[in-house]
């Protein structure tokens, strides 16, 4: 693994009701990885990610991110910078309704003058395919164009890291191989590292890595093809395997082919026809 | 219940005409069973739920509630007492300070005892896969996004309403969770409730729809029943709609060379197309 820039190590913490919802959560995510995060509902996916921005201040363990630690008041801005954050509504993250603006404002913030603002705006705009949206106003655009303004607004920042949490749930298909472009698109021109929460197997079949929280502890981090073909795995976490995994079982089953499951549809369809 | 829509028309931000165009000459007919409503992010399937639950009220056209208009006295007051609606973003439609206290409102708005409210609220809870003593003195908003959306679907389905609309339920679920709501969807229908459900997800459409209704720039562009429709992906392509996942895998073997025929939905049904097509090879 190269440089580290999430490292998470016996992180725990419970919400007033006192119930914990992470238990001694230890993770590494090196520079430039996608990593998907999967687990039912409630399985600490969220406040895993919130802690990732110091949204959520650490209870117990240790955490750095971009080698800032996460427990120092002293970090939190720079943190914060360093990690940026899309929601699942993107409605609920826009501080302005004009599509420029909203996405300057975290550097204006960070504070860039409003030139550089501007330029790093204009920049993170065109990233995510969206040069020529500049005054448009964010509420008349479509759920796949609003998400990707939310990514413009945090790629503007700079990040070394970019958390997703469950940024595709509320948008159309369309929408979300849009955002999924963009993504890859940063992954590609920056390097930028991507930790992307999600119930969307087909999302998590193409990451590098994928965590399966449960209970609010990771109960495994592997290669795609090991954990989401993992049936016995992802059944105890609630979860289950991809169509294409699913499909591979039953053939299996009736006698009809051997061999490691794949997790996606070019997976399968590779291993049914090479 | 039977609801007539009727050449139903709508504008935001604007005089009758004018404005943005969100319905536009939509003519349905809902009576039983569960439709499934899909359509691109701004195509009109929110508002056309909240024109069937009577919450707006269509510039032109008609809605009939059992042949009565739903926009006259008596029709409004039968479409009120029979209407359960889950919205979209469920935070946005909590407004009591408990999960018990949000789950019974509806309830004892109805007349129910204290009793018999948080029994069946209970009930309808469990059915979403929670537990109401765990929950009952949370707030709603305290709650996980998936936890908030089956409250939210409980809090509707407790009151048994004989139209049920409910506006992309099963965004954010997990596989538990959105299977628990598939569930009791259906044994609503079964028990005799009209079902309107939005939802991008034909993975979940053909797992509980009955019928599917596309919507394209406010417009009904296609009424067909699921099957037909779900298992068709170069139609659903061509109206800008995903179609289900064992669908497209199923166009991605044909493209290959695998002669898998007919419409696999679900993944036993893509493995026997598969199994079948290599048995005639």
């Amino acid at each position: 693994m190269g440089e580290k820039i999430v490292e998470a190590r016996g992180v725990s913490h419970a919400y007033v009701t006192g119930r914990p919802t992470l238990r001694d959560v230890s993770l590494d995510v090196a520079g430039g990885e996608l990593v998907a995060v999967v687990g039912e509902n409630g399985s600490g996916k969220t406040t895993l990610a919130r802690h990732l921005n110091a949204l959520i201040a650490l209870q117990a363990g240790s955490l750095t991110v971009a080698g800032l630690d996460a427990s120092d008041p002293a970090c939190v801005w720079e943190l914060r910078r360093a990690c940026g954050m899309v929601f699942q509504n993107p409605e609920n993250q826009f501080v302005s309704s004009v599509v420029a603006e909203d996405v300057a404002f975290g550097p204006r913030n960070f504070g860039a003058s409003e030139e550089d603002a501007a330029g790093a705006a204009g920049r993170a705009l065109e990233a995510v395919g969206l040069a020529g949206f500049e005054r448009r106003d964010v509420h008349g655009l479509s759920g796949g164009q609003q998400q990707r303004v939310a990514l413009a607004g945090v790629l503007a920042c700079g990040p070394r890291l970019v958390v997703l949490d469950e940024a595709t749930s509320m948008i159309d298909p369309r929408g979300r191989d849009e955002l999924a472009r963009a993504v890859e698109d940063a992954r590609r021109e920056h390097g930028t590292t991507v930790v992307w929460i999600t119930h969307d197997m087909e999302i998590a079949g193409r990451a590098d890595r994928v965590v399966v929280m449960s209970g609010g502890e990771v109960v495994a981090v592997g290669a795609p093809g090991d954990v989401l073909a993992d049936e016995a795995l992802l059944g105890r976490a609630g979860l289950e395997p991809p169509l294409a995994t699913r499909t591979w079982r039953a053939l299996e089953r009736a006698g009809a082919v051997s061999g490691p499951a794949p997790v996606t549809v070019e997976g399968l369809v590779s291993a049914l026809c090479d | 219940m039977r609801l007539t829509l009727s050449h139903v028309g709508l504008s935001f931000d604007g005089a009758p005409g004018e404005g943005t165009r969100a319905l536009e000459d939509v003519s349905l007919e809902v009576s039983g069973g569960v439709v499934g409503l899909m359509g691109q992010t701004g195509s009109g399937k929110t508002t056309l739920l909240e024109v069937m639950a009577g919450m707006l009220r269509p510039d032109e056209g008609s809605v009939l509630v059992d042949g009565r208009d739903a926009c006259g006295a008596e029709g409004s007051r039968a479409l009120a007492g029979a209407v359960g609606l889950v919205f979209q973003i469920p935070e946005r439609q909590f407004f009591e300070p408990t999960v018990e206290r949000e789950l019974v409102f509806g309830l004892r708005s109805r007349g129910l005892g204290a009793a018999e409210a948080r029994e069946r609220a209970g009930e309808a809870l469990a059915l979403m896969g929670l537990e109401l003593d765990e929950l009952a003195a949370r707030s709603p908003l305290a709650l996980s996004g998936g936890q908030q959306r089956r409250v939210a679907i409980a809090s509707v389905l407790a009151l048994e309403p004989s139209l049920l609309l409910l506006d992309e339920p099963t965004a954010g679920l997990d596989p538990r969770s959105r299977s628990a709501c598939v569930d009791a969807v259906r044994a609503a229908a079964r028990s005799g409730a009209t079902v309107v459900m939005a939802s991008h997800d034909a993975n979940v459409l053909a797992a509980v729809a009955d019928r599917v209704v596309v919507l394209e720039s406010g417009r009904v562009t296609l009424d067909d029943p699921a099957r037909e429709l779900l298992g068709d992906a170069p139609l659903m392509r061509s109206h800008g709609l995903e179609p289900a996942c064992a669908s497209r895998a199923a166009s991605a073997l044909r493209r290959a060379g695998v002669a898998v025929e007919g419409a696999p939905l679900t993944a036993d049904e893509l493995a026997a197309a598969i199994l079948a097509a290599r048995g005639r090879s």
